[in-house]
């Protein structure tokens, strides 16, 4: 039973030993000459202006929080929309009013936002 | 394609749903009292119960939404333990959330309180009528994501924020190793429907995808419902959050845990039960055990009560390990009891305080049988109920457990389970001793009873009584509804 997962075991040791190699040799072989450009964050790219762990405001956190959570239902129009079609024939009417139901609640939950002060930056 | 649900079978989870959005709107209009809130969560529940109760008498069964959703003796049962918990923890919340402190911020945060308790009831009741491991887990994340946020809700006290905090991590952890589970579940089998995955594992020799998933869901269960060793979350958590709240999280979501639990490990893995059943002998023997041996170490009676909460898991476990009829419906009448009389013992503690704050270490309880002989005579029928004394259901609900498991021949079990008891009976009397023998200490407060936490109280220990006096009175609802 178990003999079945010995090619993922397999793959596994050999997936590790074939990065560690390669790190292992690149780092033993190769010529290190560093200059300046090489050693920034983003080579060629734009310079870093200071750290980026920097303190922000915890309203970052609600806003994007609110984003998330409207975006993902946003999302799930997508396959509602896909399969409507699957089922317009017999009760299309009804996942159509399910839909707005559900879009509904979803205003509701964002009217309480609002009125909580969810949405003001102050 | 034709769309099957059955709506009827949805109204208890229909009517909260309702409630949820009603409570969302009220908490908008800002003249409103937020004690509306709380009562409408009470008649919503309360509706709801009665739906549940109806169904149950009619036998309203049934399968839906494409076999995901099972409406059957055991989800009902559940449903009417959920909704009990729900409507005593709003009734108790009603004072305890107002309280003497003139904090504005606090009142007006009520509204989310009361919408986070009917979430985690609706991912409860999820939980108990799920027939499909994701059903299963949607009700857990919407029942869990509540509780954390719950947890923490006295945001302005560290230790809540704390408690918020530990609760979210440990939690989100837990979440991670069921979902493994059901996803090593669904390797296994090919599918996520219980009933689907009955039928596969009956019909072949168990891969090892399918044991390892099945350990998985136990440590998955495991931390949610607090046993030996995934329980050391509780007493924290316990401890910080709002007592009410603590009620509410040794109740509804222990038995919403349990619900599922039973439901997956006695329908889908029932041929597996030589490779699980040992297992759960030996997480009920251990959480019976150190629960109650470090509840003798606690002076706060809070974390004292986290500890018996953890023990009382274990004795909910004796019934899963019998694993038959008989064992199943026994644990289901357990976790009814065990709800009605935790939440009062919490509810007591709550009423138990004065002026100066809420009263926690045992200390303060002395000489509480003089000065509140009303509060302790209750507080002591809920403790003599937790230590398994007759008359009162706690008694009921470990005799017909430990039947069950002798039945099922597991006799060490039992008596592992009888020690306990008489462990648990030492630090349980200790706070009655201490409220009727002991001089009081300190100042002599005698503020006002609040009316609703008292009314919360008298119904818990009315039911109590009730079921201990006459406990056929569930004992055959359970009966009638194992799985």
């Amino acid at each position: 039973m178990l003999i079945d997962y010995l090619p993922i075991l397999m793959l596994a040791l050999f997936a590790v030993l074939f990065a560690a190699i390669n790190l292992a040799l690149t780092h033993i072989l190769g010529p290190k000459r560093p200059t300046r450009a090489k050693l920034s964050v983003y080579e060629s790219g734009v310079r870093p202006v200071g750290d980026a762990r920097q303190r922000f405001t915890i309203r970052f956190d609600l806003i994007a929080m609110l984003f998330i959570i409207f975006d993902i239902e946003v999302v799930f129009l997508y396959p509602w929309a896909v399969v409507f079609k699957k089922f317009s024939a017999e009760s299309g009417l009804f996942i159509l009013v399910e839909m707005l139901v559900f879009i509904g609640i979803l205003l509701l939950g964002y009217i309480y936002a609002w009125k909580k002060g969810g949405l003001s930056w102050d | 394609m034709p769309i099957d649900i059955n709506w009827q079978l949805l109204m208890p989870e229909l009517v909260i749903g309702l409630t949820l959005l009603l409570v969302l709107v009220f908490d908008m209009i800002d003249s409103l009292s937020k004690t509306v809130l709380g009562w409408l969560t009470i008649v919503g529940a309360g509706i709801a119960l009665w739906v549940s109760v109806t169904m149950r008498l009619d036998s309203t069964y049934g399968i839906t939404f494409g076999g995901m959703f099972a409406v059957d003796g055991f989800s009902v049962f559940f449903n009417i333990i959920f909704l009990v918990s729900t409507m005593l923890v709003s009734l108790i919340s009603i004072n305890y959330l107002r309280g003497d402190s003139a904090d504005r911020r606090r009142e007006r945060r009520q509204g989310p309180y009361y919408l986070l308790i009917l979430l985690a009831t609706l991912g409860m009741m999820l939980m108990a009528a799920g027939n499909e491991l994701i059903v299963v887990f949607l009700g857990l994340e919407l029942m869990s994501l509540s509780l954390y946020v719950l947890a923490g809700y006295f945001r302005e006290h560290a230790v809540s924020s704390e408690a918020g905090m530990k609760y979210l991590l440990l939690g989100a952890f837990a979440s991670a190793f069921f979902l493994y589970g059901i996803a090593l579940l669904y390797g296994g089998t090919g599918t996520t429907s219980i009933p689907a995955i009955a039928t596969v594992v009956a019909s072949g020799s168990p891969s090892p995808l399918l044991l390892a998933g099945m350990f998985l869901l136990i440590v998955g269960f495991g931390f949610k419902v607090a046993i030996v060793p995934f329980h050391q979350w509780a007493p924290d958590v316990y401890d910080g959050a709002p007592t009410t709240i603590a009620a509410f999280i040794s109740a509804g979501p222990k038995a919403a845990g349990f619900a599922a639990f039973l439901r997956i490990f006695t329908e889908a893995l029932q041929h597996l039960q030589p490779e699980w059943g040992g297992v759960v002998i030996l997480l009920a023997m251990l959480t019976m055990t150190v629960g109650n041996v470090l509840a003798i170490a606690q002076t706060n009676i809070k974390r004292m009560l986290a500890y018996s909460s953890v023990a009382h898991a274990g004795y909910v476990l004796i019934g899963v390990a019998a694993a038959n009829r008989e064992g199943i419906s026994s644990a289901m009448l357990y976790l009814l009891v065990y709800c009605i009389m935790n939440i009062g013992a919490f509810a007591a503690v709550i009423l138990a305080k004065t002026s100066a704050g809420e009263r926690l270490t045992l200390s303060d309880y002395a000489g509480l049988g003089f000065r509140k002989p009303l509060l302790a005579l209750f507080l002591t029928v809920m403790l003599l109920s937790l230590a398994g004394f007759p008359p009162t259901a706690g008694f009921v609900g470990k005799f017909y457990v430990f039947k069950s498991a002798v039945q099922a021949g597991h006799i060490w079990l039992v008596a592992i389970g009888a020690v306990n008891t008489a462990i648990s009976a030492f630090y349980y009397l200790r706070v009655v001793v201490t409220m009727y023998m002991r001089e009081p200490a300190g100042e002599v407060d005698v503020s006002p009873y609040p009316r609703t936490l008292v009314v919360g109280l008298v119904l818990a220990a009315i039911g109590v009584l009730l079921i201990g006096i006459l406990p056929s009175l569930v004992f055959d609802a359970a009966q009638n509804s194992g799985l």
